[in-house]
């Protein structure tokens, strides 16, 4: 098939063997899978080479287009060395964009960035949040208005107040002035009937109007004839241009309003894909070009007009105003030979209006040749000053200011009698003179009125005079620009170096920050780590367990018997003698007998159930010796001395009594056994140590322990919702109100 | 190739005026960069609280504000030591606490500013010089108090059913008499109302209000018997078998009784059950008495020995050894602070309760007491004989001359300070008696605890909320604060278990791998697969110990008895 298909083209093309070749050889490497990046050409034969068409090629340095290179092509013109120079000093100053940042380390900053964000803004809530919850009762709705209540609440008890009657005096000198608010559209008096009718009718009318008025443009918008729009057009412009015409003698500074709107439209031309050969048509008109002549006039045509509606009225000094002018001057040629290109659709209107606006101009200029070549030098040379510096700020347009404009005004106004010389004094003094109390509102005019000055500049780079009143406006203008282009640089330059300063700053913080580095494992050992981890983690637990068993609270005092140190002797009461005895005790015999056997009768007794009852509790050594082994077994086999003390396991230590050093008392350590399963054997969560559990639990809650108030106090409920009103969620304006 | 200036990259050529140092036109901002807060803990770090105290003036320099409560009164309310804050882990909960903190301080100091409402004080005997209180009789005091008083001083002469014991209610407005010939009765002592009065035809050991004045016990020849407040008869309780003595524990509705044969009981009246009956195995118990603070019943034994008892452990929670000869009497002040006993060698001992400490106080009696009372100040009634004599602060100090001494016809059966008034019950074997004891009760009494005045809807609602608030035996300790304590030796068999078990290694696997046909392993995969086993092996290890400190707080839960319809609930797990 492949074949067949190649012996096609070759039919088709014969005369182009370079082609035939090109095309096999594409074919060739079409049957590699692999994809091949393929040089860029330039398909569109233009004459003038944009810097984002050059193409670099695989060759390297030698293949590639340097724009020095192409300043070759200005060959022996004045303009070359300046041209070639600011090349060179760009190459200098110039540096290529970083190369982009791989997708997941861009993701990553990003991500981290997205992080911060949200966290400083979830911070915010911070105090608000750990205030509900460490709050003992929330009311809910949270943010009630308690500030209402209160007022109307003062005014309640007002009212039953009786007035003194030094206050009512007080009152009459000086009544309290209530505030009434009336809206004003009430006081207005309702239309009558008539009016009304009145009013109707007018609107009626005018609606009427209206429609006719569109009825007659649709219509004629509808006719599809061109030369009757060409005719249309051409008649508005030229009603346009005697508009302006009389608007430069009555009134002026309308006049540089028009040239503004004038300028304001080329803007929009410029920053619009209009007429710049990159739409579906003039793609199609591309790809016929090569063989079709009249579609390629029609691209030239179209491109002459995008020059032509974009051009800038001037050209000053810099290279690329230069390179403006180049360009200017080939679509020149191109109109001459086709007269096609006149009747060219939108562009046209403004291509006239602004030739005949240049018309007026070099009248105007003409006229004004009597003025002094001194003055026009001066205002020459601040012109390029401002002209410079405007390049450098390369500040976006913005529109103007109403504040400007009326300045604007004021300035004119006021000049209008002065001569020249003076003005030009006047505004040496001035830039001499700095005044700084105006300095920001002078910034903020620099930047609006920068648009207007580059056309006004070109006027004078015309090198003919202007006229005067113009001039004297322009100067104020660039004057007022120059001084504050200077205080806008200097500004520009201290902050510019303290940022670097505060940056550091920063990132000292930042430095401190920086998350513990944790340990990069593969994953294969994950679960193994994990492991160690909880080990550490348990272990961790169980030294802080530790740590709440030694800060147990009670210590025990060491037991010393009172009863050593401590003898009472008893004392002798005078107790009355009962006349009757009871009938238990009649026998006095018995009575002295036990007394006199007391000692070595019940303490005895008690002393052998004391021996007793610890020798229960004490643990025993165990005896594990098996007779037998390893050894003769059999009746009357004595075991081994050395084996009987290998073989017993030794019991810990006697666990200390509490009853140890009191010789009257046992305390049966053993009875409290069913109390154990009510109490607490672990330290519960937000507590650290025994004691404060213990603390925490000290108190009870319940009214008949704790007075009325601290009972209510303690039982209050943590959250408590009001009834029937909606609660809703928290809302951003609670960051606001300090009060809440 | 050279690099091009892009239009986007161009910097603006500073000029040298710019360069220079900052001249007159330039204003110089002295920026100092605030560091911001990074982080949420520094920002806690770095938010400086500083308390600003501002004292409004007092706007009513009459009035100066609360009154300072004295220390020493703060200090009787306390609640003791509050948390350390360090001890406390988050924030939050530390601030959670300190407010509680705050609560319980604020309910110590209205506790102490209450106490002004206590207005009444307790009298006393005033002797002139030359004169002792011991001197002054009943006659004598009665004549000279108000009437309402002097009617509290009576005499019933009941010649018929001798010798016998009587007791007072808990708000001290009934009295229960029984006689050992089986004459019992209940009135209202104050208004001298009957409630009740029963010939019970056999012999009646012991008498016993229980938690309200419309029900008391009888221990009767054979077993106990319950009476309601008009006599009729409402349970016979034949578990309780020739009791001697009985006691009402009146928070934990417990009614103890020790018998002739040696038992001890604790009945719960309010379920009836009996929670706990043993033999003390101590012989015969006569004494018995209780211990108010912990609900301890303290018995006295022939051989000097005081046991004291819960119904927790058939061993005695402990034993004292206070005399060396039989013991004729026993007693514990109201507020558990004291044990006074007295045995037949004529010896009176004080002990500290609390303690178990002394003797406080060693006193050598004419003649051996056969009876003992304190009553709500802390006086002390011996009975010896007919003679009945009243001590003041024998506890703190050694006393010497008897408070008051009354003589009687018969020897004494039992005697009784009455709660919340100046009184001493006194059973004879021939009369009931209620002497005058200026300063010996209670003059504030708190109503919710205890009304002498208390109305029929008062006590209902006074019993509904006893029965809430009853304690549980088990809670019956030496010491009651116990169960606001940590059990520690658990705790530490706890950590100690969790330590061993941490202690055993994971064993290790050795893992020799299959030979695979060529191509189909490789020694990558075979290492892989050796680190899958032996993590595997690992993690069932670490699992079986995990699983080990669970069983042994599991064990008792599955000896719960099972239900017939338990074969259907979900079957536990095997692990």
């Amino acid at each position: 098939m492949e074949s067949d298909t190649s012996e096609n083209y070759e039919d088709f093309y014969t005369e182009d063997d370079a082609q035939k070749h090109e095309k096999l050889v594409d074919k060739v490497l079409s049957l590699n899978k692999t994809q091949h990046i393929r040089k860029p050409s330039r398909t569109e034969p233009t004459l003038q080479i944009s810097e984002f068409n050059l193409v670099k090629s695989s060759g390297g340095d030698k293949g590639s287009v340097e724009i020095n290179d192409l300043t070759k092509s200005l060959r022996n013109r004045k303009s070359r060395l300046r041209i070639s120079e600011n090349v060179k000093r760009a190459h200098k100053a110039s540096h290529t964009l970083p190369k982009p940042l791989e997708k997941p380390q861009a993701n990553k900053i990003r991500r981290t960035v997205a992080y911060e964000k949200t966290r400083l803004e979830l911070d915010r809530w911070e105090a608000t949040v750990t205030a509900n919850r460490v709050s003992t009762n929330l009311s809910f709705p949270l943010n009630d208005d308690v500030k209402m209540d209160q007022k109307e609440s003062e005014n309640f008890a007002s009212m039953w107040r009786v007035k003194s009657k030094l206050a009512e005096e007080l009152e009459k000198h000086e009544p309290t002035v209530e505030e009434y608010h009336i809206s004003l559209e009430q006081e207005e008096f309702p239309l009558t009937m008539k009016e009304m009718l009145a009013r109707r009718k007018e609107a009626a009318k005018l609606r009427a109007y209206q429609g006719y008025k569109e009825a007659k443009a649709r219509r004629q918008n509808k006719i599809k004839s061109k030369k009757y729009h060409r005719i249309q057009k051409r008649e508005k412009i030229k009603k346009k241009l005697k508009e302006f015409e009389q608007l430069q003698k009555t009134n002026p500074e309308e006049a540089l309003k028009k040239l503004e709107e004038i300028e304001k439209s080329r803007i929009e031309e410029r920053f619009s894909l209009r007429h710049k050969s990159t739409g579906k048509w003039a793609r199609n008109q591309q790809i016929r070009a090569k063989y079709d002549k009249e579609s390629r006039q029609n691209l030239a045509q179209q491109l002459t007009l995008s020059r032509d509606l974009t051009q800038k009225s001037k050209t000053n000094g810099s290279s690329s105003e230069e390179e403006d002018e180049d360009v200017e001057k080939a679509p020149m040629g191109i109109d001459e030979t086709n007269p096609w290109v006149n009747g060219v659709k939108p562009g046209k209107e403004v291509a006239d209006f602004i030739s005949g606006y240049r018309k007026y101009w070099l009248e105007q200029n003409k006229t004004a040749q009597k003025s002094d070549v001194e003055k026009t030098e001066d205002v020459l040379e601040n012109s390029e000053n401002i002209d410079s510096n405007l390049i450098k700020l390369d500040q976006p347009e913005s529109n103007k200011n109403v504040l400007l404009k009326k300045k604007k005004q004021k300035i004119v106004t006021s000049d209008l009698n002065f001569d020249v010389e003076e003005t030009v004094e006047k505004l040496e003094k001035v830039k001499k003179v700095p005044q700084k109390k105006k300095k920001q509102k002078r910034n903020e005019q620099m930047n609006n009125s920068k648009s207007t000055s580059e056309w006004e500049v070109s006027l004078v780079e015309n090198g003919e005079a202007v006229e005067d009143m113009f001039n004297r406006t322009e100067n104020k203008l660039k004057k007022k620009m120059l001084r504050n282009v200077k205080q806008l640089k200097k500004k520009l330059v201290p902050k510019t170096l303290a940022k670097p300063q505060r940056e550091v700053a920063k990132d000292k913080v930042k430095v401190d920050l920086s998350l513990p580095i944790q340990k990069k494992t593969p994953q294969i050992d994950e679960a193994l780590i994990e492991n160690i981890d909880a080990e550490i983690r348990s272990n961790e637990e169980l030294s802080n367990l530790k740590t709440i068993l030694s800060s147990q609270t009670k210590q025990r005092p060491c037991d010393i018997d009172p009863e050593k140190y401590l003898k009472i002797n008893p004392t002798n009461l005078a107790t009355g003698i009962p006349n009757i005895v009871t009938n238990e005790e009649v026998d006095d015999q018995r009575a002295v007998i036990s007394e006199a056997f007391e000692d070595d009768d019940i303490v005895e007794e008690f002393n052998k159930d004391k021996s007793n009852e610890s020798d229960k509790d004490k643990p025993k050594n165990i005896n594990l010796t098996l007779p037998g082994w390893g050894s003769w077994g059999g009746t009357g086999i004595k075991v081994n001395k050395r084996k009987k003390r290998r073989f017993t396991m030794k019991a810990p230590k006697k666990i200390p009594r509490k009853d140890d050093n009191k010789g009257f008392l046992i305390i049966n350590e053993s009875a409290q056994n069913k109390v154990k399963e009510h109490m607490v054997s672990e330290v519960p969560f937000p507590f650290k140590t025994v004691k404060d559990f213990e603390a925490s639990v000290r108190a009870p809650i319940s009214n008949t322990f704790m007075p009325e108030t601290a009972y209510k106090k303690l039982i209050k409920p943590a959250v408590t919702t009001k009834m029937g009103t909606i609660i809703e969620p928290m809302s951003k304006d609670l960051l606001l109100n300090k009060n809440s | 190739m050279g690099k091009v200036q892009r239009y986007f990259n161009k910097t603006e050529d500073i000029s040298p005026s710019s360069k220079t140092s900052p001249s007159k036109d330039t204003i110089v901002y002295n920026i100092k960069p605030k560091l911001k807060p990074w982080g949420r803990r520094q920002s806690d770090k770095v938010i400086n609280k500083k308390k600003k105290v501002v004292k409004l003036p007092n706007p009513n320099p009459k009035f100066k504000g609360k009154v300072p409560i004295p220390k020493k009164r703060l200090k009787k309310y306390a609640r003791g030591e509050g948390i350390n804050k360090t001890g406390i882990k988050t924030k939050i909960h530390q601030k959670k606490f300190e407010k509680k903190e705050k609560v319980i301080k604020f309910a110590a100091q209205q506790a102490a500013r209450a106490e002004v409402l206590l207005i009444e004080e307790e009298g006393f005997l005033e002797a002139d010089a030359g004169e002792t209180t011991t001197q002054f009789t009943q006659k004598q005091i009665r004549e000279n108090v108000d009437i309402t008083a002097a009617s509290k001083c009576f005499d019933l002469r009941l010649e018929d059913f001798g010798p016998y014991r009587m007791k007072y209610t808990r708000n001290g407005r009934h009295m229960l008499l029984g006689g050992k010939r089986g004459h019992v009765a209940a009135f209202d002592w104050v208004t001298k109302k009957l409630h009740c009065e029963i010939n019970m035809m056999e012999s009646v050991h012991d008498v016993c209000w229980l938690h309200l004045e419309t029900m008391f016990a009888a221990a009767q020849k054979e077993w106990v018997y319950m009476y309601d407040n008009q006599g009729i008869e409402l349970h016979c309780i034949k578990k309780l078998h020739r009791v001697t003595r009985m006691e009402f524990l009146p928070y934990h509705f417990l009614l103890a009784a020790c018998s002739d044969m040696g038992y001890l009981s604790w009945l719960d009246i309010s379920i009836g059950q009996m929670v706990s009956q043993f033999n003390s195995r101590l012989g015969r118990l006569t004494m018995l008495t209780q211990n108010p603070w912990n609900a301890v019943l303290c018995v006295g034994h022939v051989k000097g020995v005081v046991s004291m008892w819960s119904p927790n452990s058939k061993d005695p929670l402990a034993k004292m050894l206070c005399h060396k000869a039989p013991l004729t009497a026993l007693h514990v002040d109201p507020r558990g602070q004291y044990l006074a006993t007295a045995a037949s060698n004529r010896e009176l001992k004080i002990w500290d309760v609390r303690k178990l400490e002394g003797p406080v106080q060693e006193y050598k009696l004419i003649t051996a007491a056969n009876n003992l009372n304190f009553s709500q100040k802390n006086m002390l009634a011996l009975g010896m004989g007919n003679v009945v004599e009243v001590y003041r602060d024998c506890c703190t100090t050694a006393t010497k001359r008897p408070y008051l001494r009354h003589r009687f016809t018969t020897s004494i059966g039992n005697l009784n300070f009455c709660p919340y008034e100046d009184v001493l019950g006194v059973a004879t074997a021939k009369s009931v008696t209620s002497l005058l004891v200026p300063g010996s009760g209670e003059p504030n009494f708190d109503a919710l605890e205890a009304n002498p005045f208390q109305t029929k809807s008062q006590r209902k609602e006074a019993e509904v909320k006893s029965l809430l608030e009853k304690i549980q035996p088990e809670l019956i300790t030496l010491e009651p604060n116990v169960i606001a304590e940590v059990d520690i030796p658990t705790l530490k068999d706890k950590i100690d278990a969790k330590q061993k078990l941490l202690h055993v290694k994971p064993p290790k696997i050795n893992y020799t791998p299959r030979n695979k046909a060529k191509g189909k392993g490789g020694s990558a995969k075979i290492a892989k697969n050796k680190k899958i086993v032996q993590e595997q092996a690992k993690k069932e290890f670490v699992k079986s110990t995990k699983d080990f400190i669970p069983k042994l707080n599991i064990q008792k839960e599955q000896q719960k008895e099972s239900g017939v319809l338990d074969r259907f609930l979900p079957k536990k797990r095997k692990t």
